[in-house]
């Protein structure tokens, strides 16, 4: 048994990661391609430190270590902000969750962003992301979260518009900023409402005031409510869930960590530290749970149509994310951070295993695959082994977390439990659906390296960008290269599989993903999360259920068959099961038609024509046009003030003099007097 | 008897009167016409309110008055120069002709 | 005179050198040859230097010149912080001045005398002397803001800047007037003695009084409805005075206003706070939404800084001690984070002749510091955090939900979020958008030393409010304490 993890290691696990981006920011342009060792480097024992602290952790029984807290600012009575550490059990097992996948993913990187111009540039990005999320998670002040809450945010924005030449993946990028950004405003203005209330930032302090019945039941709700709708942009949850699909514009190895294992399970950790805030108030609860459930469902629906393999696994993490969410809101914490504990393994490893594919065939286009399990058997396998366990097959990690969750909800609210239930077989039916169409039939060419076509159009346009442009196609390329079948598929040398630094992780992942669901065999996890809540804060005890284990074995083995049969054996049409449900079909995929809703109608239009363009408008033409008017009739009634004229320096006194008065009367009718 | 009431009238007539040829006038000479009535029917107010409300220094008023008859002056010179100056690049000084900034 | 008037000149040295810099330096530019004219910055530069080591010796005084200026650690502090604001305005205007206008002399010297101006208005402790500070900082700035006279855009700039500076000036005073009126005095100190016995007799009057003065103070910190000066002066002045005005006529204004509010109009509170309540929502607003519109970015940026001041007018809506000092934390980072942007548009400026956001497609190419530089200041006036922008606002904010205005302040959190939008707009132009095809020829731009020294300084600066802001705020705090001691 090792000693008690001491604060200077703590803090160590947080500039680690700091200090490997200034290491980077600072390394001499010709040692660029040290950037990545230099990287993989202080994560490890950044992840070395973190499973120190689990064990710290596990022999506290999960609850809080006590560390001094170090004044950042405190003037006065107007804010008082101390800086503390903050280890308890749900952070110990979230820092195990985010440097080990991070860890690994940055062996990854090393070989699949191996000759990208902007190799260097990427490892600072990761850096700086990873940091971020560890403070995120390691500080004990909601102001502190909020800060890190961003940086993360910002890092994403980073990454996603990592190959900012291609304009989809600057736009992403901008979409995912904002959107999540529109979350956050409802999170800031909880943290200012909470503090007014509260008086603190202290998230503990927080919990305590809350059970204690010390801070309001409607400020309590709204408060709770702010927080979810930052939970709800940053971890993609209906209605805020579309700027996730288009963040896998990024580069896989990001797609991974950011959009599948670490960030976009913030959101659920934010509500799970706000856990017994959010039990004292049960609206905001069964919010929670049914936009929970509202999102597994409908993102598990659009899974099933998608053609693009990263958005497949896209749409799966929208949907699982809503699973640990619906777990939240139907009080299952244990249950939700136990299936985000095993979701970051096995969306970490199916992200990469299509990463190593793209890798080979140049595509995300899966009807542009098959026949890859002969050439790429590792990657087969272990994607394989991730899909298997994200369908939750005994006794794989994926089943013991989705069986808790399933068990809760069926103890607590059975129409959630039915959603779950069908969500489970989809799931299923659209992993194994990729398989087939992925690994297995006759390979379907791939797509040309589009190294060739982009750095084309690039050195039209940005003359001293080195980038190559990376291994993924555009979109729109890679669907005409689709719409118009390929003729040649052997003109280049055909798929292979992955070098070495691409395949070890993806075996090494595959280990937790098959044995995760085990560190809760005997209640490990249950009591780490269980003591990481303060006195008084109750939790919906886990308790295994037979008849839920055996439906929650059965609804996905339906869907697998289901996959088997139409995409695999073609006992049935796919082509004439999308005629048979045409409408739904187009409803999915264009995702119910929320970005054309979004980008046409709230951004595009409501928001900069509409409202920007009124305003200005009214400046334009209303306000000149009003005095000129006026100006008309006063010259038409008396001829004496003929002279009456308006350009623009008049305009602007008249509307300024106008709204003088407006406030005098104001003012005199408001005022007692 | 004049009382505070008749200074402030006045005071009031002035400074609309003031107003009204400020936001009516084309020419900028024009407009600075109209806010110098406007100064002016300050300074009355001033005079008056030194004259009539119990103060701990009268004169405050007075001096005041001084001022601004001071400031108006030199707020003249500067806008006389301005307008000089466009004048000589636009050959006109009509305020409601100066719009290539707008929107 | 009466005998109890406390004459002491020696109160007054900063200024006595800022006005002797400024004669000195159109004397120097009649004598020098033209070939040295160049060296005309760095004197005033040098000149500002030693005005601001000055005004270091007059920390912890207490003083008053004649009832007229107090010379307290409020006045310290403005005065090191215009004078600073024109150090780097004079050095950003160094190359802008000697391409782009004539008369290099009088320009500096009158940027000096509008400084003079700048820190009378936070000195002033009564009403006549706040005035004539007031019109000292805004008739140099009439004169600065048309100084390109071959220019018509310029010179209709300057020209409406003054019609409706003028007419603001008329309101200011018609207001002034009546609260001489009601209190009898134009001292601060006595004008609340006054209204701290009751107004009865005279409350139509006073409201009179506190609408013209919001509104007419309105119109010099661009506050909606009065803000509408402010696009065009901000697009036709220099851009070195666009940057100025955005800066000292702001903060100057602010200045004036949170003096003469706290030591003033305390006492009837009441009657003015709503109605700056209802200026600030409109203000943020409004500045906020039509920015998206711009496509100038010297407009843009005028509409984004009436944004900024509705959040700052929250600061006098929610008057307390703590407020103000928030306040003014929040005028610091936003003064910094503006002078690093338009420091760098000004560079960019100089290399490439650009006006309009489109005109800096490519930025990250052609100028890869200035770009930096101007993503991080757009960041930090979108209130991300890191920067300064975030925590300024986090605490004013804060701080005004604090007392009160939950809903002004949660408004003031939307509002940040519009600006996201225009912001992201600039910075996705610089990294996005590929250079013009002239990029090819010309290459990066070259941009000088200190143009560069002076982006890398303030966006440290930038980081550095952003991440420790205990000793700044430490020092609005005392600074704001000192309103509310007396």
């Amino acid at each position: 048994m090792l000693d008690t993890i001491p604060e200077n290691a703590v803090w160590a696990i947080f500039f680690l990661p700091l200090a490997s981006l200034l290491v980077i920011l600072f390394l001499p342009r010709s040692q660029a391609t040290a950037a990545g060792v230099v990287a993989a480097l202080c994560i490890g024992a950044a992840f070395v430190l973190s499973l120190w602290a689990l064990d710290s952790s596990l022999q506290a029984d999960g609850h809080p270590l006590s560390f001094s807290s170090h004044e950042w600012l405190n003037v006065g009575d107007v804010l008082e902000v101390n800086v503390a550490l903050n280890v308890d059990g749900l952070t110990a097992v979230m820092l195990v969750v985010v440097t080990s996948v991070s860890f690994l993913v940055q062996i990854y990187s090393m070989g699949y962003m191996k000759g990208d111009g902007g190799y260097w540039r990427y490892f600072a990005y990761m850096s700086l992301f990873t940091a971020s999320m560890l403070g995120l998670i390691l500080f004990n002040s909601i102001l502190m979260v909020y800060v890190f809450w961003e940086m993360v945010g910002l890092s994403s924005y980073l990454l996603i518009g990592f190959w900012f030449h291609r304009p989809a993946a600057a736009a992403a990028a901008k979409k995912a900023f904002l959107v999540t950004r529109f979350g956050d405003l409802g999170f800031l203005m909880a943290i200012l409402l909470i503090y007014v209330h509260a008086g603190t930032f202290d998230i503990a302090a927080i919990q305590d005031l809350a059970i204690a019945g010390a801070i309001g039941q409607t400020v309590l709700t709204w408060f709770a409510l702010g927080v979810f709708a930052g939970a709800a942009g940053k971890s993609a949850q209906v209605p805020l869930h579309v700027w996730l699909p288009d963040a896998m514009e990024g580069p896989t190895p990001v797609s991974a960590l950011i959009h599948a294992a670490t960030m976009v399970a913030a959101g659920v950790y934010l509500v799970a530290r706000m856990f017994p805030v959010f039990q004292v108030s049960p609206d905001a609860m069964s919010f929670a749970g049914a936009i929970g459930g509202l999102t597994a469902l409908s993102a598990a629906m659009i899974g099933v149509v998608m053609v693009d393999i990263k958005r497949v696994l896209a749409y799966s993490t929208i949907s699982q994310l809503g699973y640990m969410m619906l777990a939240l809101g139907i009080g299952a914490y244990v249950a939700a951070i136990f299936h985000l504990f095993t979701h970051a393994f096995f969306k970490a490893l199916l992200f990469l295993g299509s990463g190593s594919i793209n890798h080979a065939t140049n595509t995300f286009d899966m009807r542009l695959m098959g026949g890859l399990r002969k050439t790429m058997p590792i990657t087969f396998i272990t994607f394989v082994i991730g899909s298997l366990s994200l369908a939750g097959f005994f006794p794989l990690a994926g089943f013991w977390s989705k069986d808790e969750i399933l068990s809760d909800a069926w103890a607590h609210e059975r129409y959630l439990f039915y959603i779950a239930l069908i969500t489970a077989g989809l799931t299923a039916f659209y992993m194994f659906r990729a398989i087939f169409l992925t690994f297995f039939g006759e390979y379907r060419g791939g797509a040309e390296p589009e190294t060739g076509a982009v750095v084309a159009t690039l050195s039209n346009q940005a003359p001293v960008s080195t980038e190559p442009g990376g291994f993924e196609p555009d979109p729109v390329q890679a669907h005409a290269a689709a719409g118009a079948p390929h003729t040649a598929p052997e003109a280049h040398h055909g798929p292979h599989e992955s070098p070495w630094l691409m395949v070890l992780p993806l075996i090494l992942l595959s280990f937790p993903a098959i044995l995760a669901g085990f560190a809760n065999y005997n209640h490990d996890i249950e009591h780490l999360l269980v003591g990481a809540l303060p006195e008084g804060a109750e939790v919906a005890e886990p308790t295994f259920r037979m008849g839920v284990a055996i439906a929650a074995t059965i609804v996905p083995a339906v869907g697998v068959i289901l996959a088997w049969a139409i995409y695999h054996a073609k006992v049935i049409s796919a082509e004439s099961l999308a005629r048979l449900f045409r409408p739904v079909h187009s409803l999915l995929e264009n995702k119910y038609y929320l970005d054309v809703l979004y980008e046409r109608v709230v951004a595009g239009f409501l928001f900069h024509k509409a409202l920007g363009g009124a305003l200005a408008t009214f400046e334009r033409y209303i306000v000149d046009g009003a005095v000129n008017g006026a100006a008309t009739s006063v010259r038409q009634t008396a001829s004496v003030l003929r002279y009456l004229q308006s350009g623009q320096f008049q305009t602007y006194g008249a509307l300024a003099f106008s709204s003088l008065v407006f406030t005098t009367v104001l003012v005199l009718v408001l005022s007692p007097l | 008897m004049i009382s505070l009431e008749h200074v402030l009238v006045v005071g009031a007539l002035l400074f609309s009167i003031g107003l009204f040829i400020a936001l009516s006038r084309r020419n900028a000479v024009g407009v600075l016409m109209g806010i110098e009535l406007m100064l002016n029917s300050v300074n009355l107010n001033l005079i008056g309110f030194a004259r009539f409300v119990e103060a701990p220094r009268p004169i405050d008023g007075q001096v005041f008055a001084v001022f601004v008859i001071t400031v108006a002056a030199a707020e003249a010179a500067v806008a006389l120069a301005l307008a000089v100056a466009v004048y000589r690049l636009r050959q006109t000084i009509d305020v409601d002709r100066l719009n290539l900034l707008k929107w | 005179m009466r005998p109890d008037l406390n004459l002491d000149y020696a109160l007054l040295v900063p200024e006595y050198i800022l006005g002797l810099l400024a004669l000195a330096i159109i004397v120097i530019d009649l004598m020098m040859p033209k070939i040295r004219k160049d060296a005309l910055p760095f004197i005033t530069a040098g000149g500002l230097a030693v005005a601001f080591a000055v005004s270091l010796l007059y920390i912890d005084t207490d003083d008053n010149f004649a009832g007229l200026l107090s010379i307290d650690d409020y006045t310290t502090f403005f005065r090191c912080f215009f004078i600073a604001v024109t150090f780097v305005t004079v050095l950003a205007s160094a190359q802008y001045v000697q391409t782009h206008l004539r008369h290099p002399g009088e320009y500096y010297s009158l940027l000096v005398i509008s400084t003079v101006g700048a820190i009378y208005m936070a000195a002033a402790q009564e009403l006549l002397t706040a005035y004539i500070a007031l019109e000292l900082l805004s008739f140099s700035l009439y004169v600065l803001v048309s100084y390109a006279k071959m220019e018509r855009r310029s010179n209709e700039a300057g020209m409406k800047y003054m019609l409706l500076g003028a007419f603001a000036s008329a309101l200011l005073l018609y207001g002034i007037s009546f609260i001489y009126g009601a209190s009898g005095s134009t001292s601060y100190a006595e004008i609340a003695a006054a209204f701290e016995g009751g107004t009865e007799g005279f409350t139509f009057g006073t409201l009179i009084g506190l609408t013209l003065i919001v509104a007419g103070l309105g119109f010099k910190v661009a506050a909606v409805p009065f803000h509408m000066w402010t696009p065009d002066a901000y697009e036709g002045a220099p851009l070195p005075i666009t940057a100025y005005l955005s800066a000292t006529s702001k903060a100057a204004g602010f200045a004036l206003l949170l003096r003469l509010f706290s030591g003033a109009l305390m006492p009837v509170i009441d009657d003015w706070q709503f109605m700056l309540a209802a200026v600030s929502a409109i203000t943020m607003a409004l500045g906020n939404l039509i920015a998206i519109q711009q496509r100038n970015i010297k407009r843009l940026l005028a509409y984004s800084s009436i944004g900024q001041v509705g959040y700052m007018l929250m600061g006098i809506t929610a008057l307390s001690p703590e407020v103000s000092s928030a306040l003014l934390l929040h005028m610091t980072g936003y003064v910094i984070t503006n002078m690093a942007a338009f420091t760098a548009i000004i560079a960019y400026h100089n290399a490439s002749g650009a006006e309009d956001v489109s005109d800096f497609r490519g930025a990250s190419d052609r100028a890869p510091l200035l770009a930096a530089v101007l993503t991080v200041a757009l960041f930090s006036l979108a209130g991300m955090p890191l920067f300064a922008g975030f925590l300024t606002k986090f605490i004013l904010f804060q701080s005004v939900a604090d007392n009160g205005y939950f809903w002004l302040a949660a408004l003031g959190v939307v509002a940040s979020l519009v600006s996201l939008y225009y912001y992201l707009t600039v910075i996705k132009e610089m990294y996005v958008s590929a250079p013009p095809d002239s990029f090819q020829q010309e290459g990066r731009f070259r941009i000088p030393l200190i143009m560069q020294g002076a982006v890398i300084v303030l966006t440290l600066g930038v980081f550095f409010v952003g991440l420790y802001p205990a000793p700044l705020f430490e020092l609005t705090d005392s600074v704001a304490a000192v309103l509310f001691t007396s």
